[in-house]
């Protein structure tokens, strides 16, 4: 019939669980649901961690000082890309902080929060004052990409900013053009607009008479500042240092931004893993009993198998096939769906658990996938071994000639 | 009594097609009682669905007492058989959970209360196959000529015009076989249309007439 | 064996499918099992999320209070005065009169009543002399209490504001985890209740063709066996989720961590939700046994009695 014989014992297998549609298909949603939510745990887990690399590594700052009780803002700030705005008192903090040991570079950042009508985006967006002269953030990116410093209107946009270079934006009344679009990384970045913080002060002193509403930058105040450590330098003590020189202030480590991320990944997975169980006792329930009642059906073509000379495991190789294939497809269609449930749902997730999001790369997704799909198909079979082989234990006789 | 006018059927499975039965045509007058064989895969049992609107022919008509089975509506000849057809399959098909007596009197649920057979009638059959001390029992407890026996009985009990048996007797033991066969004989002198289909031609001799299907068609007729 | 106790006439569709159920008791038993955990878990999830939400209403209505002003470190005292009436003791240091001049002297919009409350013996409170615990503010309703907290922060920095909604929602946050995983739970139990339920139908079909083909041919018609499938799932999971709700109900009534909340529900809302989950398993059940049932109406009778074995 098939060239393969292999081939030919699937496609077997598969009109086999055909046959009876309604409760292969009843096994089936229950291992598509087991796949799908195992498969987007493992995807948000990849995911969250690819993000908090690449933005940290986008940030380039190993430490951030920001006004005392800044902190949580901040978080939210760098990772969703909530708007915030605070403000401390600036030059006297830089030179404090450049005078410690250790420190390579730092350099300011103004936070802005825009009036929800800023005629691009729907909602508030963050506004990123940097100071080009000393900026380790953004300005090596755009040297390399762009070959150039930013033009006086022109804004550096995170990468989930709709437009396209050239495009207008309008902050408090100010219209700046869209210059430059950042690489993705799954943090607040990419809802972030950089420009330098002459633009911010300027735009601040016209939106008195162009803005609906005035915006406030005290002169000489900064939101943050950047702190680049020197190679082999202890982030801690330094930023211990730093909150004994400077008063009044937070010291956030890009190490503690990872912790802080984790803790609330693992608040998400403290959900998500008992579910995940809970549905997997349930698919090897369904499993269990779907084959119990399929061996029993061929009960007497297995034992016809054993008086031929077949052996126990020759003679259900048949019935193991198929609840391999049956694991494999339920697995397939639940890592298909469940990316796709998660794909639409992403946002809503993150969100409610404060978690960046970045798709790990396409190799590490489909290794994931595939992992899930091999080990629902083993699942299968092994749970449907024991039904097989009880059935094997039967004398060839009783199994023909029973019932 | 029944009327087969350019029956055919087709079995499409994965995509093979196997001809059942050629067109066919024919009649079993009432009262008769006729014997089919054939070769298994003969189209014996498709002929004798077919006589009972058991499955839908692909072309042709078939009408029972005057009636053309597929201008019914799906329960109307349901309510049909009910009242007309008796069946006996080579299975006996008993519910293993209902007792001697609740599976022979099924058929007369499928009809209006009054209309089907009763009590009465249901321990008349029992005691006509010897079966009535067991009326209490599960099938479990019988021997499968007995269940055999229950299940003739059960076609028996709406007072079947027609009784359609597809190799009653394969299962059963010499003794037993004739105790059937005997049965299906006084129904058929009583007035019942017999059509019974059998891999045993030394039964052929006590039917009024002889089928012989041979790939679809019919070859041979007595 | 029996005595002559069988009914006179012909055994009708219920006869039958009691017949059905007896002969795979294993399925009956996985089906109730099912019904059960899917119907408690509901019932316990539903039930707490009502009754939190019911004890937020009236924790807001009856104490009528909109925001308690006290000294720090007291805020989950107050929070737990606020949502259920009923606190541990909190010492009276404030001096009432002061803290009243204060706020009089802000000149608040939208304020419409302070009251001093002496809570240094615990319980619901009385009025205060001249030392209080906390003061209670009633605001208009028109009145935006973040906005006055803001300026009282402004004005009484050594006080701290605790707005009633807040208060409930607070204390009401330690049954969220458990209202969550219940949540999910039942989730969870109803689809795997469902599946099983389809599943055991489509075996059930599977195994049971001969005869399904046999009733067929005796005149059944094809509503006939789609009730007697269907019927099965639903004599199965009907019980099994009354059970079981009836079982979470009782248990959320005597358990200690929610019996408090509940009471708060009342027994029509309960016995409306155990209706309810039972009907839902039921429901979901019959549903998933529906395309099972629905193959074994539209069994060609001949096929079913002779493929069969």
């Amino acid at each position: 019939m098939w060239g393969n014989p292999v081939l030919g014992l699937l496609g077997l297998a598969l009109r086999n669980l055909l046959r009876n549609p309604g409760r292969t298909l009843a096994v089936l949603v229950g291992v598509m649901v087991v796949a799908g939510t195992a498969f987007a745990g493992g995807l948000i887990g990849r995911g969250v961690d690819h993000a908090v690399a690449r933005g940290l590594d986008r940030l380039g700052a190993d430490l951030m000082v920001v006004p005392a009780g800044a902190a949580g803002e901040l978080h939210t700030a760098l990772v969703m890309g909530l708007p915030t705005a605070f403000y401390m008192e600036g030059e006297r903090a830089l030179a404090e902080i450049r005078s410690i040991e250790g420190v390579k570079a730092a350099s300011p950042q103004i936070f802005v929060a825009t009036l929800a009508s800023s005629a691009c985006c729907t909602g508030h967006l963050m506004l990123v004052g940097y100071d080009p002269s000393t900026d380790f953030t953004v300005t090596p990116w755009l040297r390399r990409e762009l070959g150039r410093e930013l033009a006086p209107d022109e804004v550096l946009v995170g990468n989930h900013i709709l437009g396209v270079t050239g495009d207008p934006l309008t902050f408090y009344g100010t219209t700046f053009r869209l210059g430059a679009r950042l690489d993705p990384t799954g943090m607040g970045m990419d809802e972030t607009v950089f420009l330098p913080q002459e633009a911010v002060w300027k735009m601040a002193e016209r939106s008195h008479e162009l803005a609906e509403q005035p915006l406030e930058v005290p002169q000489g105040h900064v939101s943050a500042i950047l702190v680049a450590l020197d190679e082999g330098a202890d982030a801690a003590a330094v930023a211990a240092e730093i909150g004994r020189r400077v008063g009044g202030v937070a010291v956030i480590t890009a190490g503690d931004v990872a912790l802080s991320v984790a803790e609330d990944l693992a608040l998400l997975m403290s959900g998500l893993v008992p579910v995940t169980l809970s549905v997997l006792l349930i698919a090897l329930l369904l499993f269990v009993v779907l084959f119990f009642a399929i061996a029993r059906e061929r009960r007497r073509e297995i034992g016809l198998l054993r008086a031929m000379g077949a052996t126990a495991g020759q003679s259900v190789r048949a019935l193991v096939l198929e609840a391999t294939l049956l694991g494999g497809l339920g697995g397939l269609a639940g890592v298909t769906g469940g990316g796709a449930v998660y794909g639409l749902f992403k946002e809503a997730i993150m969100v409610s658990y404060t978690l960046p999001f970045l798709y790990p790369p396409a190799g590490e997704q489909a290794l994931l996938a595939a992992a899930v799909v091999v080990l629902a198909a083993a699942g299968g079979a092994l749970v449907a071994a024991w039904p097989a082989l009880r059935l094997t234990r039967l004398e060839p006789h009783e199994a023909i000639h029973a019932r | 009594m029944i009327q087969l006018y350019e029956v055919s059927k087709t079995y499409r499975t994965r995509g093979q097609s196997v001809v059942a039965l050629a067109p066919l045509s024919g009649r079993v007058e009432p009262g008769e009682f006729v014997m089919v064989t054939g070769r298994s895969g003969a189209g014996k049992s498709t002929l004798l669905a077919l006589m009972g609107g058991l499955t839908r022919p692909d072309e042709g008509t078939v009408s029972v007492m005057g009636q053309d089975l597929w201008s019914l509506s799906d329960a109307e000849r349901a309510r049909f058989r009910a009242r007309h057809i008796g069946f006996v399959f080579q299975f006996t098909s008993l519910i293993p959970t209902l007792t001697v007596l609740e599976n022979l009197l099924l058929p007369a649920s499928f009809l209006p209360p009054g209309e089907g057979g009763d009590r009465q009638r249901a321990m008349e059959l029992l005691e006509r196959v010897g079966l009535a001390e067991h009326i209490h029992r599960y099938p479990w407890q019988l021997s499968g000529g007995q269940q055999k026996r229950v299940a003739v009985a059960r076609a028996l009990l709406n007072r079947p015009e027609v009784l359609l048996a597809d190799e009653p007797t394969a299962d059963l033991d010499e003794e037993t076989e004739r105790e059937v066969v005997s049965l299906f004989q006084e129904e058929n002198r009583a007035g019942t249309t017999v059509v019974m289909v059998t891999h045993s031609t030394e039964l052929v001799p006590l039917a009024h007439r002889h089928l012989v299907l041979s790939g679809g068609r019919v070859s041979h007729a007595r | 064996m029996r005595a002559d106790a069988s009914p006179p006439g012909p055994p009708g569709l219920g006869r039958v499918l009691w017949a059905q159920l007896r002969r795979s008791p294993g399925h009956a038993a996985a089906g109730l099992l099912a019904a059960a955990l899917a119907a408690a878990a509901l019932v316990g999830a539903l039930g707490l999320l009502l009754a939190m939400g019911r004890t937020l209403e009236r924790g807001l209505t009856t104490l009528g209070a909109d925001m308690v002003l006290t000294l720090p470190g007291h805020e989950q005292q107050v929070m737990r005065w606020l949502a259920t009436g009923d606190a541990a003791p909190v010492p009276a240091a404030i001096d009432a009169a002061e803290w009243q001049r204060a706020i009089a002297g802000a000149e608040l919009l939208g304020v419409k009543a302070v009251e001093a409350v002496d809570l240094s013996r615990g319980g619901a409170g009385e009025p205060a002399g001249e030392r209080a615990s906390v003061l209670v503010m009633r605001l208009e309703f028109w009145a935006s209490a973040p906005m006055i907290r803001a300026t009282l922060a402004q004005v009484l920095p050594e006080a701290v504001a605790v707005v009633g909604e807040q208060a409930t929602r607070h204390v009401l946050t330690d049954l969220q985890p458990l209202v969550r995983h219940l949540g999910r739970a039942a989730a969870v139990a109803a689809l795997g209740a469902a599946l099983l339920s389809g599943l055991l139908a489509a075996i059930r079909v599977g195994e049971r063709r001969a005869e399904l083909g046999m009733l067929r041919a005796m005149g059944a018609t094809r509503s006939y066996l789609l009730v007697l499938t269907v019927g099965e799932s639903v004599a199965v999971a009907l019980p099994g989720g009354l059970a079981g709700g009836l079982l979470a109900t009782v248990v959320l009534r005597l358990l200690p961590a929610t019996a408090a909340l509940v009471r708060h529900l009342g027994a029509g809302p309960l016995l409306g939700l155990l209706a309810l989950a039972c009907a839902a398993t039921t429901a979901a059940g019959a549903l998933a046994a529906l395309p099972p049932a629905l193959q074994a109406a539209w069994l060609d009778p001949l096929d079913a009695v002779r493929r069969h074995r």
